[in-house]
């Protein structure tokens, strides 16, 4: 192996690489002295951060601060909704093919948003079985995502967690929407493919009405497999009651 | 026959208390400025109320770091002279320290102050959020970048920052910064 950069060091002293990479450094560690003493200076120049920004600290007044929440908390409220759920301008709706036009670069259909707090599509591609399907990609670097499927009973579906950004695909009669965190499609037959991006805090799939399944930090948290025993890794594949 | 009790109130309070300080603490960071810090970490947790945002608290709490963070950037951005007169005049918590403990103390804040208010914004975001327990895909989603890259910034934007307080003539033990 190579020797590890300081960006690898970091990420392994932080406990962010993948396990495989993280073997594989805690092995170069082992047997290689020059990059076990960058790793020590790493270790220090890091508590030398945190003691030199302990300096900046200033006691909050939580009872001081509370007050104006409270009074926020008495007024008539919108419903609950989940982190960027009402902050997005409109509904971008797309129906069938148009759909998977807007996906293509450059596409006049692109969907996006008028909010300025919703950051730029990511580049987006079509969907996995172009030919036959249809689909759109989440809006916005949103934490959190909500997708919110309507589909007739024996439905097949697929959810997979990728890598990239998170996407929802059916078939061309499907009508689709994007929003800032939250992806939406009306199906009137399957198969549904979804694709929760790894990166997400958080991403809740609701099917007819019935929060399903859910994902935290890349991993299935609930889903209808792990009723029957097997935790999932990255795909759950079942139908829809 | 007493009330029902309030959940959502209840829970608002109880995230309050456990999310307040360490957003306030990174405004604090972020200005230099404790009224704008908690004005801006006060703003973040009406806007949550308002909006009947919810969702797993990891979550939350990103979404009230990027809200105050935001405010700051479009409410409170500290001018020129405002840092000028916060490294001559900076508002240290002196507690019980002795006179000459306090100026030292004082003289070190606004060497880390100025530190920080040079360093690009990226760079800043990066200490502050890694210091607040953030993961690498919080950041990343806060400054823009590849999950991947964040590691390699992170280690640049560190060692940049304690070389800048080597050339500031920073004492070579720095441990006693929390007494």
């Amino acid at each position: 192996m190579t020797h590890p950069d300081d960006g690898t060091l970091r990420a392994y002293l932080d406990r962010e690489l993948p396990d495989r990479e993280r073997f594989t450094t805690h092995v170069h560690l082992d047997d290689c002295s020059g990059c076990t003493d960058r790793l020590s200076e790493l270790e220090h120049t890091q508590r030398a951060v945190h003691d030199a920004l302990a300096l900046l600290n200033a006691p909050p007044d939580l009872e001081r601060a509370w007050p104006r929440i409270e009074l926020e908390m008495r007024r008539p409220r919108a419903r609950r909704a989940w982190p960027g759920w009402s902050r997005a301008a409109g509904l971008v709706l797309l129906a069938g093919g148009g759909a998977a036009a807007a996906l293509l670069p450059g596409s006049p259909l692109r969907p996006g948003s008028a909010s300025d707090a919703v950051a730029p599509v990511p580049s987006a591609v079509a969907a996995p079985d172009a030919g036959a399907q249809a689909g759109v990609r989440a809006v916005g670097g949103t934490a959190l995502l909500r997708v919110v499927v309507e589909a007739p009973s024996g439905t097949e579906v697929v959810v997979d967690i990728v890598d990239g950004a998170s996407g929802l695909f059916a078939p061309r009669t499907s009508t689709f929407a994007s929003e800032d965190g939250l992806l939406r499609a009306v199906a009137t037959e399957g198969p549904l493919r979804i694709e929760i991006g790894a990166a997400l805090s958080a991403a809740t799939l609701e099917l007819n009405g019935v929060a399903v399944l859910s994902v935290e930090d890349g991993r299935f948290v609930s889903s209808p497999e792990d009723a029957s025993g097997n935790a999932p890794a990255r795909r759950v594949r079942f139908k829809v009651p | 026959m007493r009330p029902p009790p309030d959940w959502e109130n209840m829970e608002t309070r109880a995230l309050f208390e456990s999310q307040f300080p360490a957003l306030y603490r990174y405004c604090v960071r972020l200005t230099g400025e404790p009224d704008v810090a908690e004005d801006a970490a006060q703003e973040a947790f009406v806007r949550l109320v308002r909006d009947g945002v919810t969702g797993p608290p990891p979550a939350l709490k990103a979404w009230l770091f990027r809200v105050a963070a935001n405010v700051i950037r479009d409410r409170h951005r500290v001018s020129e002279n405002r840092r000028r007169l916060l490294e001559v005049n900076p508002v240290v918590p002196q507690g019980e320290l002795e006179p000459d403990e306090a100026l030292e103390r004082t003289e070190r804040v606004a060497r880390v102050r100025a530190i920080l208010d040079a360093m690009p914004e990226r760079d800043r975001t990066l200490l502050l959020m890694r210091e607040e327990g953030f993961d690498y895909a919080h950041i990343a989603r806060q400054i823009d970048v590849s999950p991947t890259s964040v590691g390699t910034l992170l280690a640049r934007a560190q060692r940049r920052f304690t070389q800048a307080l080597e050339q500031a003539a920073w004492p070579r033990h720095a441990g006693d910064a929390d007494a």
